[in-house]
């Protein structure tokens, strides 16, 4: 059988290129549009970091949806599903290889952050000065940026769990139902999944609500419970996409 | 002669329709079986219900082994590498092949790039069909496994191209190892095969040793298939 490692390196590889990709083209709108700024009104105190923060957003979503298409890609294709491995071992290493690759993704980000920040240092900090309550310290301050950094990865895990799932369970159904008006078909189909989704993942969420008013929790373990109930949900998404893949989800036939 | 692969009571239905049905097959080690029937009678069914592409119902064993993940690292089957994009070059995809197949002979697919003619330094996307099945050729017999899935490797090929890749499945089949050649197109392989399997109305219809079908009905291969589907010989 093929070991981890391998699998992982040959998934992460391509994953790799189109991240780099990615951050290349972030990298040229960002040049054009300071480019832009140059030309017709002159660069202004915070531009830098203006332009970074604007582009990051679209940039992590594109990020988000390159991944998505290749996590999904692996689930049908020969080229991947008959590598010697079990189906949990492929899932995990395509989900794995996917959020290190979003994570290196986010890293990049944090240092284009830092050194557009540093340009703008002066502009920033007169910012934050007239923002920041003298009450609420830079402490506060960076444990909620950490918090929404872990909440946004846990919604990433959970968004491709949920993604692959609806997938899965709409190609999977698909093989027992008949060939007529498929496209028809499988809209209903995707409709009906994603609203199925949608509301177990919501009834799921408010009872880990109740479960941290009960415990009477301070607005941080409740935030931290939203967190392991984002992962939970992603666990369990996951565990009903590996029995899909080893019971009912065929590749695409040559 | 142990058995490589033995089939018990598959059966597959897909989109609410029956492909096949109560499929029995045992075949033994080292023998090139050519798997036949016409379009659509399930050839390329049977080998993804093999490789566990497809799901059925029945038992499957490769080797022995009836656990379907088990099954890859005795398999080796002429996927049409989907899961590449076009750009890709082939030396990737077979760096690729290095990586995640234990069972890849580098020096193998060396010696049959350079036999089969292929530049490796071109991409997918820019091979035309003969070269890119040469390729999926090239591929699946660097692999050292017991079993070898060909599905239609001769489709839309030139009769050069096939004679190289019958040449080359001969020169590289492993003697303890069996190959399946599924094909509508009998005339060019009958030589090479020791056994045909005939695929027709959603089951096994007949399987037989070359020399069986000679000796019994004093005809080729190519004739036995044909009387079959016109009906003028009976299977047993």
């Amino acid at each position: 059988m093929t070991s981890f490692g391998k699998v992982f390196q040959v998934m992460s590889r391509e994953r790799f290129r189109t991240t780099n990709k990615i951050l290349l083209a972030e990298l040229a709108v960002m040049a054009g549009t300071l480019l832009w700024s140059v030309v017709t009104r002159g660069i202004q105190s915070g531009e830098f970091f203006g332009v970074a923060a604007a582009w990051s957003g679209p940039a992590f979503l594109a990020a988000f949806i390159f991944m998505s298409v290749a996590n999904e890609h692996v689930y049908t294709r020969d080229t991947y599903r008959l590598i010697p491995i079990g189906e949990t071992k492929l899932y995990l290493t395509n989900l794995l290889s996917s959020f290190l690759m979003f994570l290196y993704f986010g890293v990049i980000q944090v240092v284009l952050y830092a050194i557009t920040s540093t340009i703008d240092a002066k502009f920033l900090n007169s910012l934050f000065a007239d923002l920041m309550d003298p009450r609420y310290p830079l402490g506060e301050a960076i444990k909620v940026v950490i918090g929404l950094g872990l909440m946004g990865l846990a919604l990433v895990v959970l968004g491709w769990t949920t993604i692959s799932l609806v997938h899965l369970v709409v190609s999977a159904t698909n093989n027992f139902l008949p060939n007529v008006s498929r496209r028809a078909i499988d809209t209903v189909l995707y409709i009906i999944v994603i609203y199925l989704v949608v509301r177990v993942a919501a009834f799921m969420m408010h009872e880990f609500n109740n479960l941290s008013d009960m415990m009477s929790a301070s607005g941080q373990t409740l935030f931290g419970m939203n967190i392991v109930g984002f992962l939970v949900i992603a666990a369990i998404e996951a565990v009903i996409n590996v029995v899909l893949l080893k019971k009912w989800v065929e590749t695409i036939p040559n | 002669m142990t058995n490589v692969l033995a089939i018990e009571q598959l059966t597959y239905k897909h989109n609410l329709k029956t492909i096949l049905n109560n499929v029995d097959l045992t075949l033994q080690t080292g023998k090139i079986v050519g798997l036949l029937g016409e379009n659509g009678a399930g050839k390329t069914t049977l080998m993804r219900l093999v490789t566990g592409s497809a799901k059925g119902s029945g038992t499957i064993a490769v080797c022995g082994d009836s656990v379907a993940a088990h099954h890859k690292s005795h398999v080796s089957f002429t996927e049409q590498l989907r899961g590449f994009k076009s750009n890709t070059r082939v030396d990737r995809v077979a760096n690729f092949y290095r990586l995640v197949y234990p069972d890849f002979d580098g020096q193998r697919f060396e010696e049959l790039v350079t036999f089969l003619q292929i530049d490796t330094s071109l991409k997918l996307g820019a091979l035309s069909k003969g070269m890119k099945e040469k390729v999926v050729i090239a591929l699946t017999l660097a692999r050292q496994t017991q079993l070898y899935l060909l599905d239609e490797p001769f489709s839309g090929i030139d009769s050069m191209s096939r004679k190289k890749i019958i040449s080359s499945i001969i020169k590289w089949k492993p003697a303890d190892a069996t190959m399946v050649i599924s094909d509508h197109y009998v005339a060019e392989i009958a030589p090479i095969l020791d056994e045909v399997v005939i695929v027709k109305n959603q089951t096994i219809y007949a399987h037989k040793a070359s020399d069986a079908i000679r000796e019994e009905f004093g005809i080729g291969i190519e004739a036995y298939y044909e009387s079959l589907y016109e009906g003028s010989v009976s299977h047993d």
